[in-house]
Parts: structure tokens; sequence; C-alpha cells
């Protein structure tokens, strides 16, 4: 594999969603066997949510086996945490409404030297962000 | 063709293969008798439409969620 990507929640979102984005990337990093797929733990709770907040308490165990399933989970672990701290101070001089799952996020994705596949407006201007 | 996961972990060099007992039953393998694995690479299952058709569509924001609210 030459490949290794971190699918946050919005790329997980369209994919199961098939949207035109969504088959994009499901077609080049889920699909595609030359890339190492990596999901936050975090990514998982939040589908989740947006599934139940949706009314679709029955898709959530399907959805996350499913992603689990597609690459490797990962857990937060002491490097993530302590990556993201200085990193959403970072983000946040660029865009204030940066979150901690935004930190998080690419903390992981740089801890294992990953691209970020993210169309949050947050990540504008880091290069290893991809939203295609 | 029976089916398992295989989690290998390097011991000394070797690769120490857990098998289901129900397997091992199945099957017949007995301590101290070879018998061959085979490594298959499963595809990856689908993800992509899980929820097209099911679920109304609205795309995955991270604030407008409400999940991290600001502070």
């Amino acid at each position: 594999m030459s490949e290794t990507a971190v699918l946050d929640s919005w790329a997980w979102w369209e994919i199961l969603h098939d949207t035109p984005t969504g088959r994009q990337l499901s077609l080049r990093y889920v699909e595609g066997s030359g890339v190492k797929v990596l999901t936050v733990d975090l990514a998982l709770a939040e589908v989740a949510c947006k599934l139940e907040r949706a009314g679709s308490h029955a898709a959530i165990a399907p959805c996350l086996r499913a992603i689990e399933e597609a690459g490797e989970v990962l857990p937060i672990t002491r490097e993530i945490a302590g990556a993201s701290a200085p990193l959403l101070v970072a983000l946040r001089r660029v865009d204030a409404h940066t979150s901690l799952a935004d930190a998080v996020m690419l903390a992981a994705a740089r801890v294992r030297g990953a691209v970020l596949v993210s169309d949050d407006p947050c990540y504008r201007g880091e290069d290893d962000v991809r939203s295609r | 063709m029976p089916e398992v996961t295989v989690v290998p972990k390097r011991i000394g060099g070797s690769l120490a293969v857990f098998l289901p007992a129900e397997l091992v039953r199945r099957e017949g393998i007995e301590e101290g008798v070879p018998v061959r694995v085979a490594v298959v690479n499963r595809p990856r299952p689908r993800v992509r439409g899980l929820l097209k058709g099911k679920v109304r569509y609205e795309p995955f924001d991270r604030h407008a969620e409400g999940l991290w609210p600001d502070e």
C-alpha cells in the first residue's frame, strides 16, 4: 500500500450516501487496493449521532461495522492527544470555529503519516488535507 | 472452505495461528500434524450507498451538528 488516508466523518457520510463526491472518495480511497484507510474512533461516534438524530437508529450498527471493516479504527492514543493540543491552538488562529474534534482528526492523520480526507473549512491551507 | 480470521503474532520468528475449537474439531486438525494455511485477502466490504434512499441526505457538518458546541 502506497498511501494512507484518514477519512473524516464528512467523507464517510458522503460515501454512505453514495453522493457524487462520496463515489469519488470511495473509488479512490476505499474501493481501491492501494490505500490504507484509517478512521478515528471519534468519527464513528459522530456518524452514529447523526444517524440517531435522523431517526435511523437501526442503521447505526451496520454502518459502523462497514466502516470498521473497510480499514483500521484509530483510538485517540497519547501521541494523538498530545499532537491535538497545539494543533487546536494553531487551527483556531485561522478559523475560530475549529473544534477539538477537528484537531484530533488532523493530529491522528499526521501521527500516522496519512492525508486527512475532509471538507471542513477549518483545514483550508493545510497541505495534507484533501476533499477529493 | 472454512474461514478463519487470523491475527498474526510473531513469536521468536514463528507465526502463531489460533484456530477456533469448532474448526479444529470439524476439520480433524491434530497437534503435531501439519496443515496447510492459505492467507487470502478478503475484498473490502461495501460501504458506499449503505444509506442511499434510506436516510435523508444532509451534508455532515461537524459544527452545524452541534456535537461539539463552541465555548
